[in-house]
């Protein structure tokens, strides 16, 4: 009787070692990359690039989010979402995700040649998957 | 009879058991460092990837000192001219079609210090213009309808040198352009990527700390790869891949829309 009461202490002792050793290598294991820093660098380089090819300023000053988003598409990875308004002091959140990290990028347009703009693009990305 | 042997039937359990749990904890061990190993290596790789891409578009030193440093900084002016009688230099002329409009301008007086060789027009549709170099005066022609007006693009910057690029152009000056202030951008110099495409691969391994890495330029309109720099990636490894939206110039000074990407392992 006394060597099944060993056997059962055995199997408690390895149940808890299992467990413990699953945890602790659980707890332990290298954290995958943060995305944050590479979301935000491609999203400020997408509107410079965007800006750079003369493409930014007519889109801003005619407000005209749905084709900035498109041409943003083009270059934002695809497991980037995104969300942008054209604004000047305060911009709405509408279609913004609110359980992710979302990392927010303001880019500011004075105006096209000689026509005064003195707006923001706010852009908010975050990673889809 | 008594049956010794039975009773160490426990032991032998406990044993195999421990023997179990030894075999799954140092597995488990295992697959930690391994996956450890690899996540430092992808960790080391994106690094330099980014490290490159971010001072990409630099020029704080030069080719041998900075090898990924590839940039300079360019201007782009823009110049409209409006076929209407208001913008006529002769204002007794009667708004017409200009077929060979000239318009001149030279960037000293316009207030900048420009190299006349880097310089690259182009007209609204993204279509080159060709143009004539006399001394420090630029000059191309318009083709303007009547109550119509143009838009121009010219891209400079102050120390590129493409020869060859002026031909005779001829025209009459009839109209007042509409000069816009520079605007400022940074681009993959034309003359840089000559230097890195020189430069030998190992003596850019060594100065920048990247063990393996491959840099390609690739055109956005014409998908052609226009730099291709570095090793072929293994078929087995950690390759990290990023990529960065650029304007480059190109052998003519063309002002092109394309991409830059870094792979490293």
């Amino acid at each position: 009787m006394k060597g099944y009461i060993y056997t059962l202490e055995v199997i408690f002792a390895a149940a808890l070692v299992f467990t413990a050793t699953i945890f602790i290598f659980n707890l332990l294991s290298p954290q995958q990359l943060t995305p944050t820093k590479t979301i935000k660098e491609s999203a400020y380089d997408a509107l410079s690039y965007i800006d750079a090819s003369g493409s930014l300023r007519p889109v801003v000053l005619a407000r005209d989010e749905p084709q900035l988003e498109s041409m943003l598409s083009r270059f934002l990875p695809v497991n980037v979402g995104y969300e942008t308004q054209i604004c000047r002091e305060s911009c709405s959140l509408v279609n913004v995700e609110t359980n992710r990290t979302v990392i927010v990028v303001d880019y500011y347009i004075a105006g096209l040649r000689d026509t005064y703009a003195g707006s923001k693009v706010r852009l908010w990305a975050w990673q889809k998957f | 009879m008594k049956k010794k042997g039975v009773s160490h039937i426990d032991y032998i359990i406990a044993i195999s058991m421990m023997i179990i749990i030894l075999a799954v904890v140092v597995g488990f061990l295992n697959s930690f460092l391994s996956n450890l190993r690899h996540e430092s290596e992808s960790s080391a790789s994106s690094t330099d990837a980014l490290s490159v891409l971010s001072g990409l578009l630099y020029e704080r030193g030069n080719i041998s000192s900075r090898p990924f440093e590839l940039g300079t900084k360019a201007y782009k002016i823009y110049i409209t001219l409006n076929n209407t009688q208001n913008y006529y230099k002769n204002q007794s002329l009667v708004a017409a079609n200009q077929t060979s409009e000239l318009v001149s301008f030279n960037y000293t007086q316009l207030g900048y210090t420009a190299s006349v060789n880097s310089t690259a027009i182009y007209n609204e549709s993204n279509s080159s213009v060709n143009y004539n170099i006399n001394s420090d005066i630029i000059s191309f022609t318009a083709n303007i309808a009547s109550s119509g007006s143009a838009l121009f693009t010219v891209y400079f910057d102050a120390d590129s040198n493409f020869t060859g690029m002026s031909v005779p152009v001829s025209g009459f000056d009839n109209i007042t352009e509409v000069f816009y202030p520079a605007e400022e951008l940074r681009i993959v110099q034309y003359k840089k990527i000559i230097e890195l495409n020189k430069t030998s691969y190992s003596l850019v391994k060594n100065m920048s700390g990247i063990p393996d890495f491959r840099l390609r330029i690739v055109d956005m309109q014409t998908n052609q790869t226009f730099l291709d720099y570095g090793s072929l990636p293994p078929s087995k490894a950690n390759v990290v891949a990023l990529q960065r939206y650029v304007l480059y110039q190109n052998s003519t000074a063309g002002i092109r829309q394309g991409r830059i990407i870094i792979q490293t392992w």
